[in-house]
């Protein structure tokens, strides 16, 4: 777990310097919301939960809860998810640790 | 996302529905295996509808199992699919076939005549002349389109109050565009020729209507004809129609004018011999009254006039004035008149007399002057030479 955190904060400091794209160094999920509308997730890691008011996805950094009304996917790849509907909320669960 | 819903369609895609508790496990283990889903809904606590590519669908099998859920195709769409299906259907392909066909066929024909820009020609008359020319419901646009500067061409002969047509193709649609010629308020007379107002050199014709007889540097007098009344059509076969026209046209011409003007050398003026009257009279309105005189007067005599006023009205000659005439005894003497001053008098009265003499907005191009002494009197000649339009209706 240390060791982890420890390269994550070294490659966070190379990325910084070099200037390079953080979600590509740190393999971080990079989430573009479109007003209250639309959210496009790319770098996720399988789905958890769908229902029509909850899409909770796994991502490198911990579950990735969306809430809101009318969830729908419109497009799920390996890469991205396309999630429209009214989103009304957005938050981060606990990082799952991996076995 | 629309070129992926075009890549869908063009290959081929499923709806497809799963039950069971574990159906986002199915969905993660698919894409796992490269499987794309689009379209995920939530139709029941434990049943989901997506949509994912055919060829795709053979990677889930396996996944229904593990998952323990429960696969169905609901619908299947896209091109490979339609395509299937039509071919099943060969009567209702050929339906299809015969179907454009029969189209392609038909709008290769004009079925309407649109008629447009008509206010004074009768709709039936051109509809009658268009379909004399070939141009009718039912002909073949290629046909038309082949003769359409013909058919303008011949449809203007046809039509002479048109003084612009055109015939434009749309589908299966002829726009026949007509602009009648605006004509000037009409004449007493029908039929008419241009003769020459005055007599001139021709310089310019410019012929609206008629037949010129006249050509540029000819001479004509005043009554020769200019332009015939009468115009010729010439058809395509070659043969002519005479027609009896209004003769209308412009015929500028170089036409001279001639001015004399006579100034006397001697004029007799008077002169006062020194014996004068003088009266005064006052006026109060109306009334005049004398008031007092001096003097004497014989013979011819001189009249001057000073007014005063003494009380001005509101309107018109004064309520109250002072009025002192003076009458000169005069004898006339003839008094000679160098022929400087004579001949710029002459000048004078000409300028004068040019402005009245040309016809109005024509300005003189060349004025040629001389001047000769003949019994006393100084002759002022000029020539004055204009270019103007000498045509007028007979």
């Amino acid at each position: 777990m240390g060791k982890e955190k420890k390269k994550e904060g070294f490659g966070a400091k190379v990325a910084e310097f070099l200037e390079l794209p953080s979600e590509v160094v740190l393999n971080l999920p990079r989430l573009i919301l479109t007003g209250d509308q639309q959210l496009l997730v790319e770098n996720h890691q399988g789905l958890q939960v769908y229902t029509c008011t909850e899409i909770s996805l796994n991502t490198s950094v911990g579950a990735l809860r969306v809430m809101g009304e009318e969830l729908n996917i419109k497009l799920i790849t390996q890469d991205q998810v396309n999630i429209d509907g009214r989103i009304r909320k957005v938050e981060w669960g606990e990082r799952e640790e991996n076995p | 996302m629309i070129s992926q819903r075009l890549g869908a369609f063009a290959q081929g895609y499923l709806v497809a529905m799963v039950k069971g508790d574990r159906s986002e496990e199915l969905i993660n283990r698919g894409l796992a295996a490269g499987v794309v889903f689009w379209d995920i809904q939530r139709k029941a606590p434990g049943t989901i509808l997506f949509k994912l590519y055919a060829r795709q669908y053979p990677l889930l099998r396996p996944f229904f199992f593990r998952t323990r859920t429960k696969g169905k195709i609901l619908w299947r769409r896209g091109w490979p699919f339609l395509w299937q299906r039509v071919r099943r259907k060969k009567g209702w392909l050929l339906g299809m076939a015969l179907f454009f066909l029969l189209l392609l066929n038909l709008s290769s024909f004009i079925w309407f005549i649109q008629l447009s820009g008509l206010e004074q020609i009768d709709p039936t008359r051109l509809q009658r002349e268009l379909a004399a020319l070939g141009l009718a419901p039912g002909v073949s646009r290629r046909k038309i389109e082949g003769k359409r500067d013909w058919l303008i061409r011949e449809l203007r002969i046809r039509l002479p109050e048109a003084v612009w047509i055109t015939i434009g193709i749309k589908g299966v649609v002829a726009q026949v565009t007509i602009v009648e010629k605006t004509r000037p308020p009409a004449t007493e007379e029908k039929s008419g020729h241009l003769v020459a107002g005055k007599d001139g050199l021709i310089t310019r014709i410019l012929v609206i209507d008629g037949t010129p007889l006249v050509r540029v540097g000819d001479m004509v007098s005043r009554g020769d004809l200019l332009i015939l009344g009468e115009t010729s059509l010439r058809h395509l076969d070659g043969s002519l129609e005479m027609k009896r026209v209004k003769a209308a046209g412009e015929v500028r011409a170089r036409v001279w004018y001639e001015l004399e003007i006579e100034e006397p050398l001697t004029i007799w003026e008077p002169k006062p011999t020194g014996k004068e009257k003088v009266v005064y009279r006052l006026r109060l309105g109306r009334r005049l009254m004398p008031l007092f005189r001096r003097g004497q007067t014989e013979g011819l005599v001189r009249q001057t006039r000073a007014v005063k006023t003494i009380l001005p009205g509101r309107n018109g000659p004064g309520l109250v004035e002072l009025i002192k005439d003076t009458y000169q005894t005069v004898e006339w003497i003839a008094m000679p008149v160098p022929p400087e001053t004579a001949l710029a008098r002459a000048e004078q009265k000409g300028e004068e007399k040019i402005g009245l003499a040309l016809p109005p907005g024509v300005q003189p191009e060349r004025v040629d002057q001389g001047w000769t002494v003949e019994g006393g009197v100084l002759k002022y000649r000029l020539i004055i030479e204009t270019e103007e339009n000498i045509g007028v209706s007979d």
